[in-house]
């Protein structure tokens, strides 16, 4: 009423001052406005296969407190049916997935995927540390936002500037998201080594407060592991495949070949010891008198 | 090799090459053949990856604070990516300064990130963790500590002994040049070869009365003349006044029996300078 009024009567009175324009209620309150909106909106599911390890559990589970945006689900039967995952993605109402494969007891792949239609990667997870290891002595706040580092190298090739893509709206917390608070203390920083993806949490501190530096010191928070891709496949959990890495060799080929290795310890054995024994019946050589003596 | 087109070694002789050397019962070198075969062929959609990048990148228009990504410049070369220490302070050194880069645009944006002091939320880890965590570092700390103690002592020990026998050779030589000074005395030489220490008394008074040669053992003596034949022994164990008024029994620091305030030994004046400083001055 007499607000309607009032704002009736502001419209009346005419229009602004020449030359000076008075912006808008939402440009004035500026940044407050922005960090409370949420425009990046991302939902990741985050589950597992049946089979799976107790540290490759607990590093799930790591990865849930790490992600405020993370959906759990229960553990996924029908590993020969991955196409499956996407209706339980449209179940859950997400547009990522995390899934870890476990194999054998002993193998743990990792998928990324984004639905619908979006692509898929798939990674073996090498050189596992959760975050509950003794070491790793950082610790930031549940539902802060995480700083994102890449190394250069992923911009130089197409598969990995994609792979850079999904790891950027996958593993970073989105702004506004109502179980992400706005604070920034820890930072997710990706390498490329040995054609892996080696994945640090750092804890951002300040110890020294003469410094002129806003972080002087990183503390490991954990998880620490390493991605080893293996394709890149257009549709997710199926389609084309965009990208194979050729120098990615199977667990069960490099456990072959340690044991191949092992063989070949023992094959050389036996045939030196065939050599021997040839050798000594062409050079025989006849008792010695001398043997008798002590 | 021998696939190889442009290769010297022609097909035929390295059969033969392979025939000979099963004959002689050496390794033919099956591996690189298995290798060969299960090659993969690489697939690199280069217009496939960036279509279904373009399909799923942020818009455009969204600002950095949205995914606060950052990538170097620089590349990160590893001559060794299993040399554990030096991977991890490339990576340490690298994270830093990006994380630098990044506060530093908040800042410039005006955008809050430091959490304020009195904010209390769930951490990641839980203090019960936490606490196991800093027991774990104090335990290893205490372990390192303990055997730099060890070496220490080993070490003051060894010093000890050599600083004692120092003093032992010391005093012989000394014995000796005062027997000669007193054969000078005799002889009638200048009074520059007449110092003799024992007439200032000072030697013997540091070491303490003496029985036979030998130090007296003063809980012996009090044994001796507590349990020991002859001499007064009615009204020992009685009190008197000024045994009854001795305060020396009285440790403020343990809670004892009598009046006193608890509290430790004050050293008032000079005080007597530390084992280190004191061994720094003779060594110095």
């Amino acid at each position: 009423g007499e607000m309607a009024g009032e704002k009736a009567s502001k419209k009346k009175a005419g229009k602004p001052p020449k030359g000076k324009k008075r912006p808008s209620k939402a440009e004035r309150q500026g940044d407050r406005r922005d960090l409370r909106k949420y425009v990046n909106k991302q939902r990741t599911l985050v589950f597992a296969s049946r089979g799976i390890t107790h540290r490759d559990r607990h590093f799930m589970g790591d990865l849930r407190d790490l992600l405020p945006h993370s959906k759990k689900d229960v553990k996924f039967d029908a590993k020969s049916k991955l196409y499956i995952i996407n209706d339980v993605m449209e179940m859950k109402n997400c547009n990522n997935c995390i899934f870890f494969e476990a194999r054998k007891g002993k193998d743990l792949y990792m998928w990324m995927s984004r639905a619908p239609g979006g692509p898929s990667v798939k990674f073996l997870v090498e050189n596992l540390h959760t975050m509950s290891e003794m070491k790793l002595t950082g610790n930031c706040l549940k539902g802060s936002r995480p700083i994102l580092f890449f190394d250069s190298a992923f911009d130089e090739s197409p598969n990995y500037r994609l792979l850079k893509e999904l790891l950027t709206q996958i593993l970073g917390s989105p702004k506004g998201h109502p179980k992400v608070k706005p604070f920034v203390d820890h930072q997710f920083s990706f390498f490329l080594a040995d054609n892996r993806i080696w994945f640090r949490n750092y804890q951002l501190v300040k110890s020294d407060p003469n410094s002129k530096e806003a972080v002087d010191t990183l503390v490991e928070i954990g998880p620490r592991f390493c991605l080893n891709p293996i394709r890149i496949l257009a549709g997710s959990f199926g389609g084309n495949v965009l990208w194979s890495n050729p120098d990615y060799v199977s667990p069960n080929r490099t456990r072959a070949a340690m044991k191949k290795n092992k063989q070949n310890v023992v094959r050389a054995r036996r045939d030196q010891l065939k050599k021997r024994n040839k050798h000594k019946q062409r050079n025989f050589v006849g008792e010695d008198e001398l043997d008798v003596v002590f | 090799a021998a696939m190889d087109p442009d290769s010297d070694v022609e097909e035929s002789e390295v059969a033969l090459l392979k025939k000979l050397k099963k004959e002689q019962g050496l390794d033919v070198g099956e591996d690189d053949e298995d290798e060969k075969k299960e090659k993969k062929p690489l697939v690199l959609d280069v217009i496939g990856l960036e279509n279904k990048l373009n399909e799923i990148k942020l818009p455009e228009n969204f600002h950095w604070v949205e995914s606060l990504s950052l990538t170097s410049n620089t590349r990160l070369d590893l001559e060794d990516v299993h040399d554990d220490l030096k991977r991890e302070a490339e990576f340490y050194t690298r994270s830093l300064q990006a994380a630098n880069i990044a506060l530093k645009n908040l800042k410039q944006m005006n955008i809050p990130y430091e959490r304020p002091e009195d904010f209390y939320a769930e951490m990641v880890k839980t203090d019960e963790h936490m606490k196991k965590v800093k027991a774990q570092l104090l335990l290893e700390r205490k372990k390192m500590d303990a055997t730099a103690a060890r070496i220490k002592e080993k070490e003051s020990r060894k010093f000890a002994k050599q600083v004692h026998s120092d003093r032992v050779q010391a005093k012989a030589k000394r014995k000796k040049q005062e027997l000669e000074n007193i054969k000078h005395m005799a002889k009638g030489q200048p009074k520059e070869r007449m110092q003799i220490s024992w007439m200032d008394h000072e030697e013997d008074a540091k070491e303490g009365p003496k029985k036979n040669g030998k130090r007296i053992n003063k809980k012996r003596e009090m044994a001796n003349k507590k349990y020991g034949f002859g001499g007064k022994k009615k009204r020992m164990k009685t009190n008197d006044a000024t045994s009854a008024a001795d305060m020396s029994d009285f440790n403020p620091r343990f809670h004892g029996k009598g009046g006193g305030k608890a509290g430790g030994k004050k050293k008032k004046g000079k005080s007597r300078p530390g084992k280190n400083a004191r061994r720094k001055s003779k060594s110095g």
